[in-house]
């Protein structure tokens, strides 16, 4: 496995989010964590990247490396990316900027090139190349956070609900876009609200309830299982 | 009163003694004499400002600027007017303390714009402003400040070197005495709850506008008092005198002291006062001794001297294990609206923008009295918006929200929340350095009837506001089965406890109007039964309930009528079932398949 998570507890200061997790992500796979708000998807990944959620028990393991005891620039070094919900770009500075600053953790020599990859696999931000990531549309801006975390060459690319404030097509786009560097040999593990979408582009998915995960199969298993909504919306679960 | 206050209250009669046993070991010394008179004096200012800093969370490094105002009012009052010494110091001194107090006010309002180191800016500039205009201003007497202020007489006594000690520091401890009943009563419960959560305190109905004003007036008029004295001791005020230097130099003895605490401001003023002594032998090294001593207090002992000398932190309460959900029994809230037919809220086309987002869209809804209403939707669609638009927190973009058929529209949230509107957060905002009885005790602040007077001078209607506001909470807690965590301080609760402290603290004023955002966020099963059985109780009182959850079996089960906004558009509305299986709302959760 490329991506390891072992019974974790995790939360901030007093407050226990996740209550023993645990998941499993394979190289070249896309696995999806669905869920009600609140049920600890974003807790999830910010433990996993080491951000401010603080991990309790458990064991996080990534590519070999343990994860609990990595800082969050160490995961990113292993090529653990996250993609945090909101996009968190640099909105002052241009759109070249934004992917130049995402190759911190690797080497300079061939920063040019990379970035030149990403323009490839994202025409529409090289036409925007010298514009601020402010004066970009939504989903330029979700294309740019992706872009902006290839270039420090992932092996997993975590997002954080990347169809947040998207019209339907261009949530597809977002989608199509993911399939594809699936395909090139990323593995993803996307946190996301919108279930059905989510379920048809995913190999794999859990769902995530009050902290702890209440379902996980194939996509195709959990598309057929009216446990899903009745999660999301409450009601008997026959 | 409030658990920090207890220490201080029991050092000011050892720090009298010193200051007794200082003064008469000065009776044979006037130069250590002179430097205790002048210490008294700072302390009086350092009192004003450590209110200011430790109770309201506000800096200020323009005290100077007040200090100058009593200072040259003395002088100016005393030197000029044609009256016997008598009756021209006492004028003048109460002339000094309105005017230092009014331009405090002014300061104030300015304050209320500004936060953190703008803050400190706006003040140093007032600072300089006050000593350009003593400087510039010829009855003032320009760069060479007003010469030969007569002593303070009173009768055939005047007043000057030694018994000036006793004099300054007899104004020291009556200013120390003022202030620590303040902190006492109300207001410096409302101080208190400022301090930790200001959006929190709004909401219980505690207009913190006007006690940041308040601050800024009440350490405005001690900094003139100080002056005051100042001018009538020395005999002479230069516009150098009232600098930005002495503005730090207050500033540094708050810090050293520790802010927050009367004795603080106490034991900062008096230490610095007695490096002043040593100072003429080394007068040079005196700022970097003030610095070096400054810097090591702030690393070693983030709370001051005071700090120190205060019992370390009680240890955190022990975990009370959650109450056995039992039958729905009522809570006894008072819930009493204030006119007949009218429904207790009507939201009417209200809309929300930030910028170019809209955040709520055109909402309209009424609830009826006594019922549980639930507020749902996916992140970002709009819910505490709307939450903050009803209990006034920000400006509508546009419609009307009417209370129980008053219209509020544009109200302040602590207005609305006075009205009968109670609310918790999404986070539960408690007011963290401050026990669970006191944060109980602030809920029910727009109860209280008491005066800024009355608290001043502790008088017995201030006192019987706080033990009847005490009472009250005690039921309250009790109520809940909450009264094991009285003495724990908020911040030490575990998360659990702490929702239902808040919803302790949001019902301690008896509300008609509940608004309860997430309460179940990170609620275990056994805790989530009693949340359940303390809403429905809650309800059954007839108090109206509109949450926000994202619990919906909670959500489901409790609800009598479901509201669901996405992208801040009302898209359904009515009994839970209905909801459950509306295609609309279905595909707002879940999405759709392409």
């Amino acid at each position: 496995m490329l991506l390891d998570v072992h019974d974790l507890h995790a939360g901030y200061g007093a407050l226990e989010v996740l209550r023993g997790v645990s998941i499993a992500v394979d190289r070249g796979e896309m696995v999806a964590v669905l869920g009600p708000n609140g049920a600890g998807k974003s807790t999830l990944l910010r433990a996993i990247s080491r951000l401010d959620a603080t991990v309790r028990a458990g064991t996080i393991t990534f590519d070999g490396h343990d994860l609990v005891r990595a800082s969050t620039v160490d995961g990113v070094r292993f090529g653990c990316l996250h993609v945090p919900e909101g996009r968190q770009l640099f909105t002052e500075l241009s759109v070249d900027d934004n992917l130049r600053l995402g190759a911190f953790t690797v080497d300079r020599r061939t920063l040019d090139a990379d970035v030149a990859a990403v323009y490839e696999r994202f025409p529409a931000l090289a036409r925007r190349r010298a514009q601020t990531a402010f004066s970009l549309s939504g989903g330029e801006q979700q294309m740019l956070a992706i872009g902006r975390a290839l270039m420090a060459r992932p092996q997993l690319l975590m997002l954080d609900e990347p169809s947040t404030g998207l019209a339907p097509q261009i949530v597809e786009q977002i989608f199509a876009i993911l399939s594809d560097l699936k395909r090139s040999g990323t593995a993803l593990l996307v946190v996301e609200q919108n279930a059905y979408l989510t379920l048809q582009h995913a190999d794999r998915a859990y769902v995530l309830e009050g902290g702890a995960i209440a379902l996980g199969g194939t996509a195709a298993e959990l598309s057929a299982d009216p446990r899903v909504r009745a999660i999301y919306l409450g009601g008997s679960v026959t | 009163m409030i658990a920090r206050l207890r220490g201080d209250a029991r050092t000011l009669p050892v720090l009298a003694a010193v200051v007794i046993a200082f003064g008469i070991a000065a009776a044979w010394n006037p130069t250590f004499a002179q430097a205790g008179t002048y210490a008294a004096i700072y302390a009086i200012a350092a009192i004003g400002l450590s209110l200011l800093m430790g109770n309201v969370n506000q800096i200020s490094i323009g005290q100077a600027g007040f200090f100058g105002i009593g200072a040259y009012a003395v002088a100016y009052g005393t030197t000029t007017w044609s009256l016997p010494q008598s009756a021209a110091w006492p004028l003048a001194v109460l002339l000094g303390i309105a005017a230092a107090a009014l331009a405090g006010l002014a300061v104030g309002f300015i304050a209320l714009r500004f936060r953190g180191h703008y803050l400190a800016v706006a003040t140093l500039a007032f600072g300089l402003i006050c000593v350009g205009i003593f400087h510039e201003s010829p009855i003032l007497g320009g760069a060479i400040g007003i010469q030969d202020v007569p002593y303070p007489q009173f009768g055939a006594l005047t007043i000057s070197g030694y018994p000036a000690y006793w004099f300054a520091w007899i104004v020291a401890g009556l200013a120390a005495l003022a202030s620590l009943n303040l902190l006492r009563g109300r207001t410096g419960r409302a101080f208190e709850a400022i301090r930790n959560d200001e959006l929190a305190a709004d909401v219980l109905g505690i207009p913190t506008r006007r006690y940041k004003i308040l601050a800024f007036t009440y350490a405005g008029a001690l900094a003139g008092l100080a002056g005051a004295i100042y001018a009538s001791f020395l005999g002479i005020v230069v516009p150098d005198a009232v600098s930005v230097q002495l503005s730090i130099t207050l500033l540094l003895m708050v810090v050293l002291g520790g802010s927050g605490s009367v004795s603080g401001a106490l034991i900062g003023a008096a230490v610095l006062g007695v490096l002043d002594i040593s100072g003429h032998q080394f007068e040079n090294w005196r700022e970097v001794a003030y610095g070096v001593l400054v810097i090591a207090v702030v690393i070693a002992a983030p709370g001051g001297l005071f700090g120190l000398l205060r019992r370390p932190a009680r240890a955190t309460a022990v975990p009370v294990p959650p109450t056995a959900p039992v039958a729905a029994q009522p809570l006894a809230v008072r819930a009493i609206i204030p006119s007949g037919d009218a429904p207790p809220l009507a939201v009417n086309g209200v809309t929300k923008h930030f910028g170019g987002l809209i955040a709520v869209n055109d909402v309209s809804f009424a609830l009826e009295r006594g019922t549980l209403t639930s507020l749902i939707g996916p992140n970002g669609a709009g819910k505490t918006t709307l939450f903050n638009a009803i209990s006034g927190v920000g400006t509508l973009s546009g419609g009307r929200i009417t209370l129980a058929g008053t219209d509020v529209t544009g109200w302040q949230p602590h207005r609305i929340a006075a009205l009968g509107v109670g609310r918790t957060f999404q986070n539960a905002r408690l007011f963290g350095e401050m026990t669970v009885l006191e944060n109980v005790i602030a809920g029910s602040f727009r109860s209280e009837r008491t005066s800024f007077a009355a608290d001043l001078l502790a008088l017995p209607s201030a006192r019987r506001a706080s033990r009847e506001a005490t009472e009250r909470a005690h039921a309250t807690l009790a109520r809940l089965e909450l009264e094991a965590l009285s003495d724990t301080l908020a911040r030490d609760l575990a998360f659990g406890d702490r929702r239902r402290v808040e919803l302790a603290r949001a019902i301690a004023a008896d509300p008609w109007l509940l608004l309860v955002d997430e309460p179940a966020a990170g609620l275990n099963a056994s805790e989530r039964a009693t949340l359940q059985r303390d809403l429905l109780a809650l309800r059954d009182d007839g108090v109206t309930l509109l949450l926000i959850e994202h619990d919906m079996r909670l959500v489901m089960s409790i609800s009598e009528r479901v509201m669901v906004l996405k992208f801040g558009t009302m898209i359904a509305d009515g009994p839970p079932e209905r909801v459950r299986n509306d295609a609309g709302v279905v595909a707002a959760y879940l999405g759709t398949s392409a």
